[in-house]
């Protein structure tokens, strides 16, 4: 988005509350409307600002982040991201989840993936070992490795959301350390 | 051309019938109102309890109780019978788990804890200001919920205690804000 389009919508949003403020107040005090409705007007809208600015606030959260890191965002939803980039010559991407189903559904959860193209084989009892642990400053639910069509990665989930360059960095550094001392061979792709 | 001309029917086809299908809802909507007030109240709330519900999925927000699920029991059990109360909160704590799969003794819990709080709260303090009821039912059902889920059914404290706290606080907000007006309409 250009930075003209950025300011653009956040003035139509600004202008629009404003709108929407000023003409419930006209229909209250012109008697159009009784009080209680006016109340509950004023609070909806209240409401409803409030989660856009609450998603608004975690999408430029995300997008320091994503900037600090120097990755790039591909894809998600302004809440559920996914950021890819390079960090010491390795391919990673991060994604921020909710999951609304499952054990830990409703928990925000960052995943940070080592990835590869080329087919890897992991001892999973030791990457196992992490598994809901504290790690420096992060709650690892769990570490595993996943295969894909295209990829193969390994896949560490974080229990909530990480905004801090430092603590994305360690689990990288942590995954980057699993990869040598929990691998088994790697077969080269055709 | 052809395509773009066959693709123009097809839309209006399918405006067509969206409009016919939320006409035909508003039409049983107006029908429950005239012939059943209290039926024509637990949909309503029952519709209003599961947008909280889904936005709070969709935002991910499992340790903020955004729906309105207490503060529309209170309603049902002061302005139309306590009969409704109870009928409304199993629809949303026992069989809505049941159609998806995802009972357990935790919707039981839930079931029990709504249907006294605000029950109780309404044949104690039914006769005062709404805030005072609602408050006090509300607050019986996060204190409630907090002892059964650190004790008897425990679950992660951080959870625990900010969905006791959150309930409380949305609730409260619903009663000072869309009280009044729901008092109206519902007395009238």
């Amino acid at each position: 988005m250009e930075k003209w389009q950025k300011v653009s919508a956040k003035l139509s949003a600004i202008i629009l509350s404003f709108l929407v403020l000023f003409v419930n107040l006209y229909l209250y005090l012109n008697g159009k409307i009784i009080f209680e409705l006016l109340l509950a007007l004023l609070f909806l809208q209240s409401l409803i600002s409030g989660l856009m600015l609450f998603t608004y606030f975690l999408y430029k959260k995300f997008q320091r982040l994503a900037d600090n890191l120097g990755f790039i965002y591909i894809q998600g939803t302004f809440m559920h991201p996914k950021f890819e980039g390079h960090y010491k010559g390795k391919w990673f991407q991060l994604h921020f989840v909710s999951k609304e189903t499952g054990g830990d559904w409703g928990v925000p959860m960052t995943y940070v993936k080592l990835q590869w193209k080329e087919k890897k084989t992991f001892d999973d009892k030791k990457l196992a070992a992490h598994n809901r642990k504290d790690y420096k400053h992060s709650s690892i639910i769990e570490i595993k490795h996943v295969v894909r069509d295209y990829k193969n990665y390994l896949l560490l989930k974080r229990r909530w959301f990480t905004f801090s360059p430092k603590k994305i960095e360690e689990l990288m550094d942590l995954l980057i350390s699993l990869s040598e001392s929990a691998k088994k061979k790697t077969v080269r792709k055709a | 051309m052809a395509i773009r001309n066959q693709q123009k029917p097809e839309k209006k086809n399918e405006l067509l019938s969206k409009v016919k299908k939320y006409g035909f809802y508003a039409i049983i909507v107006l029908l429950l109102i005239k012939l059943n007030k209290p039926l024509f109240f637990i949909v309503l709330f029952t519709v209003f309890a599961f947008i909280g519900k889904q936005v709070r999925s969709q935002f991910g927000l499992k340790m903020v109780v955004l729906d309105p699920l207490m503060f529309c029991a209170l309603l049902l059990a002061q302005f139309i019978d306590i009969k409704s109360a109870i009928i409304y909160v199993a629809i949303n704590t026992l069989i809505v788990d049941v159609l998806t799969n995802l009972v357990s003794i935790g919707s039981f819990l839930n079931f029990f804890l709504y249907t006294l709080s605000s029950v109780l709260s309404v044949m104690l303090f039914g006769s005062m200001d709404m805030l005072i009821y609602g408050c006090i039912g509300s607050l019986m059902y996060s204190v409630l919920y907090f002892f059964f889920r650190t004790t008897v059914l425990p679950d992660d404290p951080v959870a625990v205690t900010a969905k006791s706290i959150t309930s409380f606080v949305f609730t409260f907000l619903y009663i000072s804000f869309f009280g009044p007006i729901f008092k109206i309409i519902m007395m009238a």
